[in-house]
This record gives C-alpha cells, sequence and structure tokens, in this order.
C-alpha cells in the first residue's frame, strides 16, 4: 500500500496545474481514489465528518440492485431455455443468462462511462460515482436481446442529453437512465416492446417449442377483449405460469431487472435500511397505484376491457412497476426534495403509471413514462412546498 | 463520541500567557490599541471597534504585551500578554446585588458592560453576531442546554455560581422588556434545583440530541424573532460572568474549561483562565500533528495548535486525533467500526454506543445530491437543500425568504456534519449572513 502511495505520488504532478496531462486530471483522480481514500482533511468547523461520500451513496445503490442483476442474468437463460424446451436447470439458466445480459452491462458502463469521462475532462470537473448506478440501472430496464448498438446508442443519449448537458449530475431534471430508455424506446418499438423482444431465442424458430409465446403478462391483459376478467387471462395462458406468485418471483418475460418483484423488494429493504433510498417514494408509489387500480376495478362495468379489472395486488408484480418505485423514482436528483413533495409525487407517479397501463390503449407499461413525466414536475411540486414553508415562517416573522 | 469530560474539577497549572483572538468576534473590523511591549492591566482595552468604538476587548490578564500576530492580508489574529507575577487590574464599582437590582438606568449599565469590555459576550440572532449596543431585544436566550458534542455541561460551569448567575440575569433584565427565556435540559446530568426557580426568567425545558440545544432551536420554539427585531443569546457561564463583574467590579478571568476528546486520557474540567495558553491545559506528550486541538466543539468550535489560545466563547478544549491516513479501497469497506449519521455502514447495525471520529474528510466534494440527510438533522421548520441551494445561486433575498436569518453555524454544522457531498455550509451560511446584513 505504502508502495501505490508513493507512486500515486509520484505521477500526481503531472496531473495538476501546469502538469503535462493537467487535463486529465479528472480521470487521474478518479483512478487514485479508486485505489486509496483520499487525504483531505477539515480546515475549519466541522471538525469531524460523517464517513459517508458520494462513492459510498452510490455503491449502497449499486449492492441494492446486485439481486435484481443476478436474477435478471438467472431469468434470461431460464426464459430462453424454456423456449427451446431444454431443462432449465439453475446452473444451466445461469450460463445461458451470461452471455446474453454481461455484454448489454459492459456496454452500458463502457460507453456511458466514457461519456462521463469526456464531459470532466472538458468540462473540469471530477467523474462523478453518479454513473455507477444509471449504468447499471439502464442495461436492467432492457429485454435480453437488445441489439448493443443501440445499447450504446441509448446510454450515450442518456448521459449526455439526459444529465451532461444540464451540468452532471445533481444537476439533471430527468433520470439519465429511463431517459437512454425513452429513447430506445420511441426509436426502435419493436425491439423493446411488443411479444418478440423479451426472451433470447435461437434464431432457427422450429427449435423453439410448441406453443411459445414471448409476451409478458401486461401484454396478454391488454389484448384482453372488452368483458373478459384479467386474472382469469392470465390464468388461462396455454404458454407460462402468469399465477400472482410466479409472478412475484419473477419467472416470467420481461426486461432483464424488472421481473422478479422479490429482488426489487430485497433491494428497497437494503435502500430504505441504510437511509439512502426515500421510503416516501416507494410507499407513496404503492398507495397511488393501489389506489387507483381498486377504483379502477369498483369502475370496471361487464363491457369495459380487462385491464380494468386487474387487481392492484397483480399490478404490484407485473411490468416495472415495483423496479421503477424502488430504483427509478427514488433517484435523489430527479426527485422531488422536500418531504412532503416526496408524497405528492409518489402518488402521483402511482396514479400515472396505472392510468397509462388501464387506460391509454397504446401502452400496456406505463411506469417509465409516469416517471419521467413526474421529473418534469418535480421541481412545481418542491415550488409549492417551498412557498407554504416560506408563508409559514413570514407568519411567525410577524406574528 | 468518545473522550466525554467526567464532571471532576481540578486545577490548572497556573498560565504564563493568556491572549484574546480578534478572529474570534463576528461582525466587527478590530482597531489595535497597544503594541507590543506595552503594560496592561486586567480590563485595559486592547482591541476596539472601528465601527462602534464603544464595543471594545480587553486582555484578560495583567502583565506585558508580547506579541501581536497577525494572519493572512494583515488580519489580526492574537494578542498575547505575558502575565507578570504582580499582576494589576482595572477597578469598577462593585456593587452589591439589591444595587444591581435598583438600578434603572439601561444606558447606565449598558456603558459598564461595554466599558468592562463584556458586551461582546451577547450575541444577537439574526446574523449571529456582537449585539447593536442601543437596541432592546425582543427577548434574551440564555442556555444552560449545550448538546455539541464533547462540549463543557453549562449546568456543571455554573452549579456553585448561583450569586454570579443571579445577579447576571438581573442586569440582564435591565435591557429588555421581553422575557428573559433560561433554556435547561429536560433531564440534566446535575440537579441544580434553583436554576428551575431563577428569578425573573421564563424557564424552557429541552430535551434530544444535538441540534436541540442550539439557539436557533430555542428561539424558533420558544419566541421566533419577529421582522426588524432581535433576539441575544448567551450561555449560562456567560451570564454569570456578567453578574461576577457587577458584583466584584472587576473583570471576570476566571474561567472553568472542560477538557475531553479522545486524545486525552482523563477528559475532565480544570479551573483556569480566559484567554488560557492551551498547552497549560494538555498533557505534557501530546503531539500536535497526530493530534487535532479544538477550541471549542468539533463542530463549531477554531483549530488551534498545541500553543494556541482558548478562544473568548469557549469552555471546552476538545482533542482528538487528526485523521489523514489513506484507506485500500475505502469504498470496498464494510465499515464495521466507521460510526455514521447514515446507515450505510455495517456499525449502524451493530452499534456500541460509543463512537470513535478523527479530522478525516472521508470524500471529496461534490454536487448536492439531495438524499434527505439534511433534512433529517434540521430541527427548524426550514428546507435546508433549498436554503443552501438559494446561498450558492446568489439569491439572498430568497434565502432570507427560506429562514437565512433564523440560523447561525451551529444550527447547520450538523448538516455539513452528514454531507456527502462534502460542503462547508457553516461557513457558506456565515458569508450569506455577512453579505445580507451589509447590503441590509
Amino acid at each position: 500500500m505504502k508502495a501505490l502511495e508513493n507512486l500515486l505520488d509520484k505521477v500526481r504532478p503531472l496531473f495538476e496545474k501546469g502538469g503535462k496531462l493537467q487535463k486529465f486530471h479528472a480521470a487521474f483522480e478518479a483512478g487514485e481514489t479508486f485505489f486509496l481514500t483520499p487525504p483531505w482533511v477539515t480546515k475549519s468547523g466541522p471538525h469531524v465528518r460523517d464517513p459517508i461520500d458520494l462513492k459510498r451513496v452510490m455503491i449502497t445503490v449499486v449492492v441494492a440492485l446486485l439481486p435484481c442483476t443476478l436474477f435478471g442474468i438467472y431469468n434470461a437463460g431460464y426464459q430462453s431455455l424454456r423456449a427451446q424446451g431444454i431443462d432449465p436447470t439453475l446452473i444451466a439458466s445461469f450460463m445461458t443468462g451470461l452471455p446474453l445480459v454481461l455484454p448489454i452491462i459492459i456496454v452500458s458502463y463502457a460507453v456511458g462511462g466514457t461519456w462521463e469521462a469526456i464531459f470532466a475532462i472538458v468540462r473540469g470537473h471530477e467523474i462523478n460515482e453518479g454513473f455507477l448506478v444509471t449504468g447499471l440501472l439502464f442495461p436492467l430496464t432492457l429485454p435480453p436481446t437488445m441489439p448493443l448498438w443501440m445499447v450504446a446508442l441509448g446510454v450515450s443519449f442518456g448521459v449526455v442529453i439526459g444529465k451532461e448537458i444540464f451540468g452532471g449530475t445533481g444537476m439533471n431534471i430527468l433520470n439519465p437512465a429511463l431517459t437512454g430508455r425513452a429513447f430506445l424506446f420511441f426509436a426502435y418499438p419493436a425491439h423493446i416492446s411488443g411479444d418478440a423482444c423479451w426472451v433470447g431465442t435461437p434464431a432457427d424458430s422450429s427449435k423453439l417449442v410448441d406453443g411459445y409465446s414471448g409476451a409478458t403478462g401486461l401484454l396478454l391483459t391488454h389484448g384482453g377483449g372488452a368483458g373478459t376478467h384479467a386474472t382469469d387471462i392470465l390464468a388461462s395462458t396455454n404458454y407460462g405460469d402468469f399465477s400472482w406468485m410466479n409472478m412475484f418471483l419473477g419467472f416470467i418475460p420481461g426486461s432483464i431487472g424488472e421481473t422478479s418483484t422479490l429482488c426489487c423488494l430485497i433491494g428497497a429493504a437494503i435502500l430504505i435500511a441504510t437511509g439512502i433510498g426515500s421510503w416516501r417514494v416507494m410507499v407513496a408509489c404503492v398507495v397511488g397505484m393501489g389506489a387507483t387500480a381498486t377504483l379502477l376495478n369498483l369502475l370496471a362495468g361487464p363491457g369495459s376491457s380487462a385491464f380494468l379489472t386487474l387487481p392492484a395486488y397483480y399490478h404490484f408484480v407485473m411490468g416495472g412497476f415495483a423496479f421503477g418505485a424502488v430504483f427509478m423514482a427514488t433517484d435523489p436528483v430527479s426527485c422531488a426534495t422536500t418531504d412532503k413533495g416526496k408524497w405528492v409525487y409518489g402518488i402521483c407517479i402511482g396514479i400515472l403509471a396505472t392510468l397509462i397501463r388501464t387506460v391509454n390503449p397504446a401502452y400496456p407499461e406505463g411506469m417509465m413514462l409516469a416517471i419521467l413525466f413526474m421529473n418534469i414536475f418535480a421541481p412545481l411540486i418542491d415550488h409549492y412546498v417551498v412557498q407554504a414553508n416560506m408563508k409559514r415562517r413570514e407568519l411567525r416573522y410577524a406574528g | 463520541m468518545k473522550g466525554a469530560a467526567e464532571p471532576t474539577l481540578r486545577e490548572a497549572q497556573a498560565p504564563k500567557f493568556v491572549a484574546i483572538k480578534p478572529t474570534d468576534f463576528k461582525g466587527i473590523k478590530p482597531r489595535l490599541l497597544v503594541q507590543v511591549g506595552d503594560d496592561v492591566s486586567i480590563g485595559t482595552p486592547l482591541v476596539e471597534d472601528k465601527t462602534d468604538p464603544r464595543i471594545r476587548f480587553v486582555s484578560p490578564g495583567g502583565g506585558k504585551v508580547v506579541a501581536v500576530n497577525r494572519g493572512r492580508r494583515r488580519r489580526l489574529e492574537e494578542i498575547v500578554i505575558e502575565i507578570s507575577p504582580e499582576e494589576t487590574a482595572l477597578d469598577f464599582q462593585a456593587r452589591p446585588i439589591d444595587q444591581i437590582d435598583a438600578l434603572d438606568d439601561r444606558v447606565q449599565v449598558q456603558a459598564n458592560l461595554l466599558e468592562a469590555g463584556l458586551w461582546p459576550l451577547i450575541i444577537q440572532r439574526p446574523y449571529a453576531r456582537i449585539a447593536t449596543p442601543d437596541v432592546e431585544p425582543q427577548a434574551i436566550f440564555v442556555s444552560a442546554h449545550d448538546t455539541e458534542p464533547l462540549t463543557a455541561d453549562q449546568i456543571f460551569l455554573i452549579k456553585d455560581r448561583r450569586e454570579d448567575f443571579e445577579a447576571g440575569l438581573t442586569v440582564l433584565s435591565k435591557f429588555t422588556e421581553g422575557c428573559i427565556h433560561l433554556c435547561l435540559p429536560k433531564n440534566p446530568n446535575l440537579d441544580v434545583p434553583w436554576l428551575n426557580t431563577a428569578k425573573g426568567c421564563c424557564v424552557q425545558h429541552f430535551s434530544g440530541p444535538h441540534p436541540t440545544g442550539c439557539f436557533g432551536t430555542f428561539i424558533e420554539n420558544v419566541e421566533p424573532v419577529r421582522h426588524g427585531k432581535t433576539a441575544w443569546t448567551l450561555k449560562a457561564a456567560d451570564v454569570a460572568d456578567i453578574g461576577k463583574f457587577f458584583l466584584t467590579g472587576r473583570y471576570p478571568t476566571e474561567r472553568i474549561v472542560a477538557v475531553s476528546g479522545e486524545s486525552i486520557e482523563s477528559p475532565g474540567y480544570f479551573r483556569t483562565r480566559a484567554g488560557a495558553h492551551a498547552s497549560t491545559l494538555l498533557p505534557k506528550d501530546l503531539s500536535d500533528s497526530e493530534n487535532r486541538v479544538i477550541s471549542g466543539g468539533v463542530l463549531t468550535g477554531t483549530g488551534i495548535h498545541r500553543e494556541g489560545f482558548l478562544g473568548f466563547y469557549h469552555s471546552t478544549l476538545t482533542v482528538i486525533p487528526e485523521g489523514g491516513k489513506r484507506r485500500l479501497f475505502g469504498w470496498l469497506d464494510p465499515g464495521f467500526t466507521r460510526s455514521s449519521y447514515s446507515r450505510a455502514f455495517v456499525s449502524a447495525f451493530n452499534n456500541n454506543g460509543s463512537y470513535s471520529f478523527d479530522t478525516s474528510m472521508n470524500g471529496d466534494k461534490r454536487a448536492i445530491v439531495p438524499i434527505g440527510s439534511y433534512e433529517s438533522v434540521m430541527a427548524l421548520d426550514i428546507e435546508p437543500t433549498f436554503l443552501f441551494k438559494s446561498i450558492m445561486y446568489g439569491d439572498l433575498e430568497e434565502a432570507g425568504k427560506l429562514g437565512l436569518l433564523d440560523v447561525a453555524e451551529e444550527d447547520v454544522a450538523l448538516c455539513s456534519y452528514v454531507c456527502h457531498s462534502k460542503i462547508d455550509y457553516c461557513s457558506l451560511v456565515r458569508q450569506a449572513l455577512d453579505q445580507y446584513e451589509k447590503e441590509g
């Protein structure tokens, strides 16, 4: 360790002001602090500082994402093997899923990280750890069959347009990972929606089992005609098991990281226990969704579409709702900052996501759009909370 | 935190040198009145305020001025006095308590305090600066409830000074038609029953961890400062010093100081002098480079050296290990022994209650990523993230509406402490307050 410290000390002058490589100071700093904690001590009061730093915050989110990531890899293989009629054992599923998912994650980190570094160098700020999270969140929202060049394009859009043009981590209005996904969603809908993209299948369709369908539960419900009941449709599919428990555990087709509500809940537990993720937002999302879905269930008449009859606890385990509520809506930068604002923001996401799912004829899933939409409104919500606070203080001064 | 002072009083070695430090005083422009080599007595003015020369800062010792230390841009930092064996003191009028009580001339009392150099003990909110003379405060807040970790227990400091303290309260009562709010802990470590019935006070009880013992918290909960009004804030021991001056007619030089912190083997209270040389309070073998000596508490105190001096407002000397040791792959460390306000370290789930801290930053500066940590350590009804951001983008008018005038460094110190982006909100708030006052 001493040797490492000496080596770093020796090359540091190159990267400092006036050094030959001063432009790359951000890269040096990132590399240096990867190995060693920074040496700074406090100059004035407070003389002691909490051991937490942004690295720790972001690493904690990455740790919370690990269950979803690992299960995502496993499930990608599991679905693929099942489609081909091969026995999906644990090891085999994992080994099949790995080559499907890992390249997507690697491309996301590599391309997004490069953008991050370019901006850090050009604009002279440090490389921000926020990308550790974005770089993993983004691939988890994609189907396992996503072409890698699209992954690269999407993450570039997310990092550059979603974050860096606003000034980098901390300044962005939209969630960068979702911005990237939304871009792909509208630019290449065939690769990220419908029933063909969710399962990695061999090109030769004759290898598929009879009756194979790559549709997600939401898609099936979406396709259900008027007068049918959502849970009946799900229970009566020929291929795939869309029972509540199976969807909760996550053995269903879908985006890489979103299928297992259980893993999302493990992530939520980590985020809430460590205090990094806002429990207010998560609870509020569920409340908003639960209330809306229940209301729609009550309103659903005999001639209405199947989606209206989908109960709230099904909404909860289907699609990206849990993943979005736990990992996307809680992004501290793009969500509301005030505690009261977080409630409003979360509830609105729940309501909107359910409405887009059920009432909108175009998309069976609404979580991504609901979150992005509320990202835009978060500053407005905060504005009203802050105004109320100012008024309260004004009264106090006058009193 | 490790190293809280035991409630035992010891005699400290008598300091040979004492000093005043103009940098302790907020809201004044110091003008030096003495030169190196001058003979001074206890109570001789050393420095006055350029804006209001009635505000003066006097010598806490009698002897010879041996050094005037200046910092960058010739900023006046220390005026050091070597105490001579035959120490002299300026004598003012001594009055027994009933005479103090009979004083009804506010101007007279104010003039006495100004002349004695005790006026600077009175801090005014908003701006947390030395009070402006001639302005009647809406209320006066006296605190015997200091919650900053490792600092002296105000109740311990005044438990044997009932007369002084009550005389001090009587003096203060001359200044306002409003209340003197005496802020006490709900469950004090020491039982001092006479405090609960102190004459002429509204007694307020507070409980809970820091920052419940900050003046910002007291004021907001008891009697918020109205538009254009001010409130005065004083620590209980300072009130006792004011009382002692009126009773004896001499500048009070004695001070009880808590010497605490992880680096101190047997933390406790010491009887010494105001402005004492720090080395007389510290173990001989205490290394300056491995330890941080702080006059005051770890959150709001001033970093000094072994050879530095106790601050005007401080009754605590805290010594903690100096940090800066680099750790390999620190971001991977699960943190079994790292105590953190956040729960992002294993230690949060394995808490044995005594925390060890050093002065490491534990990270690099970053942009604000608000995860709600400031809100959870803010005792006032303020949106801290928005307040700080408004200061950062320079909109002081908005900052004022968001509660800038209701905070001082001490109220936001914990925000700096918990900040994972390592931003120093104390200096931010101080600069904003100074600028706000200048611009009116």
